[in-house]
């Protein structure tokens, strides 16, 4: 579904990826993991149009989108929740799903908010709210939430466990299956989490230093030796 | 209470009130009678008296934030009992009894209210109270305005003085509307928004004068033509922001109307063009002795002519205009494109990673800013019979977002406040005389510590379910 084939990006004169290769099918989720600075958010990025591959292909259902702009990449049927969440503050949870209904068919907006609202109950408590007053997990959930508005055919997460709390990460991650495993989404997971993202994902791919070092099966990566020594160790 | 520190802190403001009285206050230049050259008169009363009030300012002030509430009223009634009379006689400068009065009312106000307020904590969950006073005050008191606005005219008070200043303030009431779409919702800061007033204002003069057409089919033209410039201006800086959008705007600002002021021979240059149109009444000029053929308003309505008629319909002409951007801004904020404005302030990246095209969307925000400005500019060539780029200068883009940014960006009742604040309050402040500027930047700068938002720093949400009321509040 989604093609990244060596896919170098630059910021000015430092090269953030060199020649990353990956690959998500339909219906899989795919995490990517790494250490800070490793380029898990550029490459994500990258997929989105900004920054621009310098070298590379990003095919999307056989697409190459690496010079579409962001706002129509989006229109193709790929949704992002950003890092950071960049949910729109001073608007009430209601008009920031509908900000991510942008690209969707209006008629549906009713039965995408119930989904929303079924997958995460406090959203549907709060909608009235000024999202600025919600919790750093509840901005989490919006932030998905707001994503899946727009009917996405792939769903890109980058680092929803960022700075919450154990349980509300678990939450999180819980509902990230469940639309995976009931609405065959597929999604790609930028994290550092690497245990929790590693167990929910189908496979993964480790990146160091703009490299992917190492791929396999959820499951394998778990188990390998460097990947518990670097990314496991102490934690959890 | 540690009464060094304050008696310090009182000291150090009486100082600094010192040192500025004494050159602004302590002399003045005065011409000699016989009209060459000039003296210095020096009066050093005054200052004394503007130190002393500081001094006793400040200490009560400062006072206030103990929960005692007992020693600023006791100061500042002793300002107002003992005071006043020693002013009436001893300062040459009325403005001074007036400081000294709101002062001390300000002081007795602020320490009542700590007699009443239990806690004693004043401030506490300040931003809520006022965004319920404010979703009031838009609820209720917009269609109390507008019922106002429409009545006003009739009065038994209303002067030809006050419908003028009524139409001044509308124009600037509009014009805030207009701009309030562009700083307000899509938080784009343009400090040209004056170059698009004069776009409309000279559309609608050169095409009245050269082709004849008359005001109504000006008025989609100016509007038309003012968006195209918003667009011409538009796409090359929408990749920028803040700051620099700012500046690139201002710039844009000062080269229409220097293209204005040197283009003799399509604007007429310094000299404006002259004998614009006037507007009619459904084809029915407000003229005493029409040309042969035509009715004229006041012979249609059998009724004697008045020169006030006219003033009349402009009023109600510009009232109309800007509850007509009114109502669109309200319309178009429950729009997609309307949310995407608002949303795109508040951030640019997940609004594209929500597939919201930004240039798009800024470029709307800009042209529909900017055919108000023309239509607001129409009007006021037509108003005024007369236009040159005087008129266009850019403290009338500064005075229109101060307006904008006053009233709190975004709140359309909060634009009319500030409107009336800004453009109505200094006309009764005249008789301040040479301190009227003073008055001015002092409530400016009042309103700036107190409400740092603006007037009516608050947003309707622009959807609300029907059991909303229920989760949210």
């Amino acid at each position: 579904m989604l093609a990244i084939r060596g896919v170098s990006t630059s910021y000015g004169n430092i090269q953030a990826l060199h020649g990353v290769d990956v690959e998500v099918r339909k219906g899989e989720i795919v995490t990517l993991i790494g250490a800070n600075g490793a380029g898990k958010t550029t490459l994500l990025m990258t997929v989105c149009g900004k920054p621009r591959a310098t070298a590379g292909r990003i095919l999307f259902e056989d697409r190459d989108i690496s010079m579409s702009p962001t706002f129509e990449i989006v229109r193709m049927g790929i949704a992002q929740a950003p890092e950071g969440r960049r949910i729109f503050s001073r608007m009430t949870v209601l008009e920031n799903l509908q900000m991510g209904a942008t690209v969707a068919d209006p008629a549906h907006f009713g039965e995408d908010c119930e989904r929303v609202f079924k997958l995460f109950p406090i959203l549907g408590e709060r909608k009235a709210q000024r999202a600025g007053t919600l919790s750093g997990g509840e901005q989490q959930m919006l932030s998905i939430g707001r994503a899946l508005m727009s009917r996405p055919r792939l769903l890109l997460l980058d680092e929803p466990s960022l700075g919450l709390a154990p349980m509300i990460v678990k939450q999180i991650f819980s509902v990230i299956r469940d639309i995976n495993e009931r609405e065959g989404m597929t999604v790609f997971l930028v994290e550092q989490n690497a245990f929790h993202a590693l167990k929910l994902a189908h496979r993964g791919y480790v990146l160091a230093n703009g490299r992917v070092v190492l791929q396999g099966t959820g499951a394998e990566l778990l188990a390998n030796r460097e990947v518990r020594a670097a990314y496991l160790e102490g934690g959890h | 209470m540690d009464v060094r520190a304050l008696l310090k802190d009182a000291g150090l403001a009486a100082f600094v009130a010192f040192m500025l009285a004494l050159p602004m206050i302590g002399f003045q230049t005065v011409d000699f009678s016989g009209g060459v050259g000039i003296t210095v008169v020096t009066r050093f009363g005054d200052v004394a008296i503007s130190v002393v009030l500081v001094f006793v300012g400040r200490l009560a002030l400062s006072l206030l934030q103990y929960p005692s509430w007992r020693p600023p009223l006791l100061m500042a009634s002793v300002v107002v009992v003992v005071g006043l009379p020693l002013l009436k006689t001893q300062a040459h400068y009325p403005v001074i009894t007036w400081l000294a009065v709101i002062a001390s009312a300000v002081i007795a106000v602020r320490s009542a209210w700590l007699h009443f307020d239990v806690s004693g904590v004043v401030g506490r969950d300040e931003n809520n109270r006022m965004g319920d006073a404010a979703a009031f005050i838009g609820r209720w008191f917009g269609p109390v305005f507008v019922l106002f606005a429409v009545i006003f005219p009739f009065l038994p008070t209303t002067s030809r003085y006050l419908l003028d200043l009524g139409i001044l303030v509308l124009t600037y009431v509009m014009l805030g509307w207009g701009l309030n779409v562009v700083v307000g919702l899509a938080g784009l800061l343009d400090l040209g928004y004056v170059a698009f007033y004069a776009v409309g204002a000279y559309s609608y003069a050169i095409i009245a004068r050269d082709f004849g057409l008359t005001f109504w089919a000006c008025l989609p033209l100016a509007g038309l033509f003012a968006a195209f410039f918003g667009v011409i201006l538009g796409f090359p800086v929408l990749r920028l922001r803040g700051d620099y959008l700012a500046i690139v705007t201002l710039g844009f600002g000062e080269i229409i109307r220097i293209v204005l002021l040197n283009w003799a021979s399509f604007s007429g240059g310094p000299n404006g063009i002259s004998s614009i149109p006037r507007p009619s009444f459904l084809g029915m000029p407000f003229h005493p002795n029409p040309p042969e053929g035509v009715t004229s308003f006041h012979q249609f309505f059998n009724i004697d002519f008045s020169a006030e008629h006219r003033i009349v319909f402009l009023y109600y002409l510009i009232l109309i205009l800007a509850l007509v951007t009114n109502s669109f801004t309200l319309r178009i904020r429950k729009l997609p494109i309307g949310r995407a404005w608002e949303a795109l302030r508040e951030d640019e990246i997940a609004c594209r990673a929500l597939g919201i095209n930004p240039t798009n969307t800024k470029l709307t925000a800009f042209a529909i800013g900017a055919m108000f400005a023309g239509f607001a500019g129409a009007f006021f060539a037509t108003r005024q019979g007369f236009i040159s780029p005087e008129s266009f200068s850019f403290i009338e883009s500064a005075v229109i977002l101060a307006i904008v940014v006053l009233g709190g960006m975004g709140s359309q009742i909060g634009v009319v406040l500030a409107a009336v604040l800004l453009i109505g309050v200094p006309e009764f402040f005249r008789e301040l005389a040479q301190f009227r500027m003073l008055a001015f930047g002092a409530a400016m700068v009042g309103i700036m510590i107190w409400r740092p938002r603006g007037l009516l720093a608050h947003r309707d949400p622009s959807i609300r379910l029907s059991d909303a009321a229920g989760a949210g509040r």
